[in-house]
C-alpha cells in the first residue's frame, strides 16, 4: 500500500473548495493552510490567461523535511504518507527551510487566542479539532488520517467539484489514481530535486 | 581598585537587568503571545538564527586564535571569549525553538541524517574542548591533544553549519557552495576582530594577517556577487534580489562595515576596526539568513500571484519583509549582555585567583 494523489491542473478551476474542505476537516488556525492554491498570469492581452495550481504536502518518498528533522518528529508511516509526531517536534523550523514546495508551516499562536475573525467564538467541533494543533510545532497535511482509518477519501479530493484531485493506492494498478497517472503521463513537481513526491501533476503551470 | 570594583558591579547590574528583560520577552514568545516573533512560512529563520551564526563565528575565530597564535599573551582571554560565544550561540538556538521542554528529543534517539544534529554535536564537542583548553591556558599548561582537537573542531564547526544551510533543497538563497568558504573566512575575520578589541595593536603581524584575511573575505564576496550577476541559474536570484531589493541597504552596509571600514581603521584605530568587523558580520549574517527563502517560489516562475507575497526587483515574488519584533530585539540584546557579563565574571575570577596564588606564594617565600 502506497497512498498517492493526482492533481490535474487542466481540470482545476481554482475554486478553493479543497482549501476550505481541508480547513473544515483539520481546523487549522488563522492564516495556516495545509492546502494552498497558487495563481499565475500567463500571456499578454488579449491572450492573457490565469493559471491555477493546487498545492499541498507532496508526501515525498525522499522527503527533505524528514531528512533534516533533528528529532525524527517528521517520519514516513510506511504507506506513502509523511506524518508529524507533535510530541517530538521542537519547532526548529528546519523543515520549513528545507521544503522546496513551501508546504510546512509553524503553529505560532493557539487558535483560541487568535480567532478566525474578531468576536468569533469557536464551535464545539472547532474546540475539539483545534486540540490537534500544538503551539510551537509543525503544521502540514496528514492526509486525513482519521478518514483513511475509516476507509474514506481525503477531504480535499472529496470536495473537488471538477475531480481534479484523485487520491488512492499507487501500488494498486486498478486504482483510479494509478490508472490516470499512467494514462495522462502525470509527473511529480520539481522532479529534478529527487524528492520523489507521491503527488503527481498533469498540465502546465 | 575601588573604582574598578564599582565599575564591575555597575556592568553586572546593567547586564543582569537586560538579561532579566530578555528572559521575560522570550517567555512571552514561548507561551505563544501573538506577535512575539515575526516568523512564518516564508521567513522560517530570523534574528535568533542570525545571532547563532554570528556568535558561532566569534567562537570559532576566538578559539582558533587561542590555539594557533601561541606567542600571544591574550590566548586565555581568547579561549574564554570563544567558550562564552559557543554558549551564546547555543542560547540563540534555544530562544528560536518552539518547544524547549522537548529538547531532549534531539538526543533520544538522534536523527543522524539531520545537519542540525551534526551542528549540535560539534557545538557540544567544541564547548568541551574549549573549556579544557581554557583551563589548560589558565594553568599555563599545554596539552597537544586538547589544543589540536580544539583547532580541528573549530575549523569543522563553521563548515558543518554552512552545510546545514546549503544542504536544504528548498532554499535556493543558501545553495551556493561558496557559503562553506565564506563561513570559515568570516570566522577567521571575527577571531582577529576579537583579538584587536581585546589586545588593541598587539603586533604588526596580527595587523598584517588581519589585512590578509580581510582580502580573502573581499575576494569571496566578489565571487558571490559575480556569480549572482553572471549566473543564468535561478539559484542566483535571491542573492541578486538581496543586492538590489528591500534589504540592499543592510546588505551593502554590512559589507562596508565588515570589509572596507576596517581597512581604513586598522592602522590608526585597531580596536574600532575590530568593532566594525563584528557589526558588519552581524548585518551580513542577518541578510544571509533572510536570503534563503527570500524568493519562495523561484521554480514555478515569474508572474505568480500569491497572497501575502510582494513583487521583488527581480520580477519574482518575494517574502514579506521580516522585521524582528521588540521581543526578539530584547532577547537578542540579552544575549550580548550575557556575553559581556559572563566574560567579565570569568576574567575577574581568574584574576582574583591568580592574585591569591601569587600572594600565598609570597607569604610562603
Amino acid at each position: 500500500m502506497k497512498y498517492g494523489m493526482l492533481v490535474d491542473l487542466d481540470l482545476c478551476v481554482g475554486c478553493g473548495a479543497c482549501v476550505m474542505a481541508c480547513k473544515l476537516e483539520n481546523g487549522t488556525a488563522l492564516d495556516i493552510h495545509w492546502c494552498h492554491v497558487l495563481f499565475k498570469e500567463v500571456g499578454k492581452y488579449p491572450n492573457a490567461k490565469m493559471k491555477v495550481m493546487s498545492l499541498s504536502c507532496m508526501h515525498c518518498e525522499n522527503a527533505p523535511c524528514v531528512n533534516v528533522c533533528p528529532t525524527g518528529a517528521t517520519y514516513y508511516d510506511g504507506e506513502g504518507n509523511v506524518l508529524v509526531d507533535l510530541n517530538k517536534c521542537i519547532g526548529c523550523r528546519s523543515c520549513l527551510a528545507a521544503c522546496p514546495y513551501n508546504i510546512p508551516d509553524i503553529c505560532s499562536v493557539a487558535q483560541k487566542d487568535n480567532p478566525y475573525w474578531e468576536g468569533h467564538e469557536m464551535t464545539p467541533l472547532e474546540k475539539i479539532i483545534c486540540q490537534d494543533h500544538v503551539v510551537g510545532t509543525k503544521e502540514k497535511c496528514d492526509r486525513c488520517q482519521d478518514r483513511l482509518a475509516e476507509g474514506r477519501n481525503v477531504a480535499c479530493a472529496e470536495a473537488c467539484p471538477t475531480k481534479s484531485r484523485v487520491f488512492g493506492d499507487l501500488d494498486d494498478p486498478n486504482s483510479d489514481v494509478a490508472k490516470q497517472i499512467l494514462e495522462k503521463n502525470a509527473q511529480p513537481l520539481l522532479g529534478h530535486l529527487k524528492t520523489k513526491p507521491t503527488v503527481y501533476y498533469v498540465g502546465k503551470f | 581598585m575601588l573604582k574598578d570594583r564599582q565599575k564591575l558591579v555597575g556592568i553586572g547590574i546593567v547586564c543582569l537587568v537586560i538579561m532579566a528583560a530578555g528572559v521575560w520577552a522570550w517567555a512571552r514568545g514561548y507561551v505563544g503571545v501573538p506577535g512575539a516573533n515575526n516568523l512564518g512560512l516564508y521567513a522560517p529563520w530570523g534574528l535568533y538564527i542570525s545571532l547563532f551564526v554570528f556568535f558561532e563565528a566569534i567562537a570559532v575565530g576566538a578559539l582558533l586564535m587561542a590555539v594557533f597564535y601561541k606567542e600571544s599573551k591574550y590566548r586565555f582571554q581568547m579561549a574564554v571569549a570563544g567558550c562564552i560565544a559557543v554558549v551564546a550561540a547555543g542560547a540563540a538556538i534555544f530562544a528560536d525553538l518552539g518547544g524547549l521542554t522537548k529538547l531532549w528529543n534531539i538526543l533520544a534517539p538522534p536523527n543522524f541524517s539531520s545537519p542540525l544534529f551534526l551542528d549540535v554535536l560539534f557545538m557540544t564537542l567544541i564547548l568541551i574542548f574549549g573549556i579544557l583548553l581554557t583551563v589548560n591556558l589558565y594553568k599555563e599548561k599545554e596539552s597537544n591533544f586538547i589544543t589540536i582537537g580544539t583547532g580541528v573542531l573549530a575549523a569543522i564547526l563553521p563548515i558543518a553549519t554552512a552545510l546545514l544551510f546549503t544542504s536544504l533543497a528548498g532554499s535556493p538563497g543558501w545553495s551556493s557552495s561558496l557559503v562553506l568558504a565564506v563561513f570559515l573566512a568570516q570566522a577567521l575575520l571575527a577571531g582577529f576582530a576579537v583579538m584587536l578589541i581585546l589586545a588593541k595593536t598587539e603586533s604588526e603581524v596580527i595587523r598584517r594577517t588581519f589585512i590578509g584575511v580581510l582580502i580573502a573575505n573581499i575576494l569571496l564576496v566578489i565571487g558571490e556577487i559575480a556569480y549572482a550577476l553572471y549566473s543564468m541559474q535561478a539559484n542566483a536570484l535571491p542573492a541578486l534580489e538581496m543586492m538590489t531589493g528591500r534589504y540592499a541597504l543592510l546588505f551593502w552596509a554590512g559589507l562596508v562595515l565588515l570589509l572596507l571600514i576596517p581597512i581604513v581603521l586598522i592602522k590608526s584605530r585597531p580596536q574600532w576596526a575590530g568593532v566594525s568587523v563584528l557589526a558588519g558580520l552581524l548585518l551580513t549574517k542577518y541578510t544571509f539568513v533572510l536570503q534563503g527563502k527570500l524568493i519562495p517560489y523561484i521554480f514555478p516562475g515569474e508572474n505568480l500571484l500569491v497572497d501575502g507575497l510582494q513583487m521583488g526587483s527581480s520580477g519574482y515574488l518575494i517574502a514579506p519583509a521580516y522585521i524582528p519584533t521588540w521581543e526578539e530585539f530584547m532577547v537578542s540584546i540579552a544575549l550580548f549582555a550575557f556575553f559581556v557579563l559572563a566574560y567579565t565574571i570569568v576574567m575577574e575570577i581568574s584574576k582574583t585567583k591568580k592574585e591569591e596564588v601569587a600572594k600565598s606564594g609570597n607569604i610562603s617565600a
